[in-house]
């Protein structure tokens, strides 16, 4: 089953009926187990990409669709950038929600809960609130909480963007390994070009107002091998050549705001 | 000239000036060693014990602390405090419960509502100002000068704070919660219970601890209007007949009410509600 992404605008009105055009025409396919990094400048509709594949923002124009055989009705997964947790819940209640909403019997979910919580590395912080943890640490929780209902695409918006320089180095190995178990198809959202490049099989650059793809690129490095100098190198490579492609519009983004 | 060219003349004995950093927040740094709240509250009572007991103030005006406890414990051994404070309780109590039920009820249906958020907001905004005492002539005509007209306009100065606070908790519930509640595939129903409730029970107690606050006041301004028994009218009872002493025994039970109702709600929070930051 792949996700398709065909043909969908966004277009913003605003009381005296202007329109912006925050997304324009986007043709996007995800494959089985692939991992699809989508990078622009502030103001290009990454963000709003991510949000009508997951089904919390309404297209303008085009259609969002899984294809292919399914045993059953698509599961999404989302991650999101302030990780979005329920403060009320400890960190196990956190986890097990989307297992609620499945209708999973409560000593299944919390026994799966429980699992994936020691897989990001999070044992003994069951029961702990949301306050009480540090900024990784709840993106861990984020990430569990999307990861445990086993979904068919992970959303992942900007999920690394609060957390400090180095947390967000030691998060994106952590993130690859986890996922690298379940392999699963997945959407990246980052204005970060260096995380794109050391994550996705595929960048995904967009343009800003209208957002619209100006470039694909491919990442032909194999993900065990990206550690290696000659590897870093081409890396380095990719995330220049992105770069240059949406510099301009972030400099303009910083100066519209 | 360099420190080195200095040197280089000989002078190397001598000390290079140094100018010491000085920690300069020390003025807005607040400190009082633990002893200080204690020990002030006694300090003021033997002022006022000095005061009231070698007559520079007339003991018909302002009873010492000694002569208020005195009358106190006559008033319980009398009964009269049992009777009065008993009554009060019940009305504050019945009277809280209701204004309150009623206000986290019409407040989330104002915040659910679009429709009753058309109508019913206007016409709380424009209840909310009216002084509830101003109605108990008419509660009075409508449920006779009993009990009932104490808890209702108890109520009526209770449910309003309530209702406005709980009606801004649904409002300003985080959407990003709301997000991500409906991404996991959140039904309206678990979207409401589950996200939206708890998420206002912050703003919620809030307004529950304005409501406290404000149904003491009612209480005995009720009380005073026309009840046989109750604080209040104990304090209009004894200050016609000049008791002073007697007056403040009310006062001060008045107080330890509030500071009773205050930090009783403060500790239902906690409990209530222990994933809150502070």
């Amino acid at each position: 089953m792949r996700l398709v992404v065909d043909g969908v605008s966004k277009v913003y009105r605003d009381r005296r009926g202007r329109e912006t055009v925050a997304l324009d025409d986007i043709h996007l396919t995800v494959a089985e187990q692939e991992f699809v990094a989508i990078v622009g400048p502030s103001g290009c509709g990454k963000s709003t990409l991510l949000s009508m594949v997951a089904g919390l923002t309404e297209p303008t124009r085009g259609q969002i669709f899984f294809e292919g055989a399914a045993g059953r009705s698509p599961r999404i997964g989302v991650v999101f950038q302030e990780h979005a947790l329920f403060p009320w819940r400890t960190v196990q209640r956190n986890v097990e929600f989307g297992l609620e909403q499945l209708g999973m019997p409560k000593r299944e979910r919390s026994e799966r809960a429980r699992e994936m919580i020691r897989k990001v590395g999070l044992q003994g912080f069951e029961d702990k609130y949301p306050h009480q943890l540090s900024g990784g640490m709840r993106q861990r929780v984020g990430i569990a909480r999307a990861f445990v209902i086993e979904p068919d695409v992970l959303l992942m918006d900007e999920p690394l963007s609060a957390l400090d320089a180095q947390s967000r180095l030691i998060m994106q190995e952590e993130l690859l390994n986890l996922w690298e178990s379940v392999r699963q198809k997945t959407l990246y959202v980052t204005h970060n070009i260096e995380e794109a490049v050391a994550l996705a099989d595929r960048v995904v650059v967009l343009s800003r107002r209208p957002g619209r793809v100006v470039r694909v690129v491919d990442i032909d490095v194999p993900r065990a091998a990206r550690k290696a100098p000659e590897a870093q190198v081409k890396l380095l490579g990719f995330a220049d050549a992105i770069w240059q492609t949406i510099r301009h519009d972030a400099e303009q983004a910083l100066v519209e705001g | 000239m360099s420190v080195e060219g200095q040197r280089a003349f000989g002078r190397s004995e001598e000390v290079p000036e140094r100018h010491p950093v000085r920690y300069r927040m020390g003025f807005v740094e607040r400190r009082a060693p633990a002893w200080i709240a204690p020990a002030g509250v006694v300090a003021l009572l033997v002022l006022w014990q000095a005061l009231t007991g070698l007559g520079v103030i007339p003991e018909a005006d302002l009873p010492s602390p000694v002569s208020i406890f005195q009358a106190g414990v006559q008033l319980v051994q009398s009964g009269d405090l049992w009777v009065n404070t008993g009554a009060s309780l019940g009305r504050i109590a019945a009277g809280y419960a209701l204004g309150a039920g009623a206000g986290i009820l019409f407040g989330l249906w104002l915040g659910f509502s679009r429709i009753a958020e058309r109508v019913g907001l206007p016409v709380a905004g424009a209840l909310y100002p009216i002084p509830k005492l101003a109605i108990i002539p008419l509660l009075i005509l409508w449920v006779g000068a009993g009990e009932a007209s104490k808890v209702l306009v108890i109520a009526a100065e209770v449910m309003f704070p309530v209702l406005f606070n709980t009606y801004a908790g649904v409002r300003n519930t985080d959407p990003s919660l709301l997000r991500a509640a409906v991404s996991f595939g959140a039904s309206r129903w678990t979207l409401v219970w589950r996200v939206i409730l708890p998420a206002s029970l912050p703003t919620i107690f809030a307004g529950l601890r304005i409501g406290a606050g404000l149904s003491l006041l009612i209480l005995v301004a009720a009380e005073m209007i026309g009840a046989q028994h109750g604080i209040g009218a104990m304090i209009l009872q004894y200050s016609s007949l000049m008791l002073t002493a007697d007056v403040l025994v009310g006062v001060v039970v008045l107080s330890v009410l509030g500071l009773v109702i205050s930090r009783g709600l403060a500790w239902l929070e906690r409990r209530l509600l222990p994933w809150q930051a502070n």
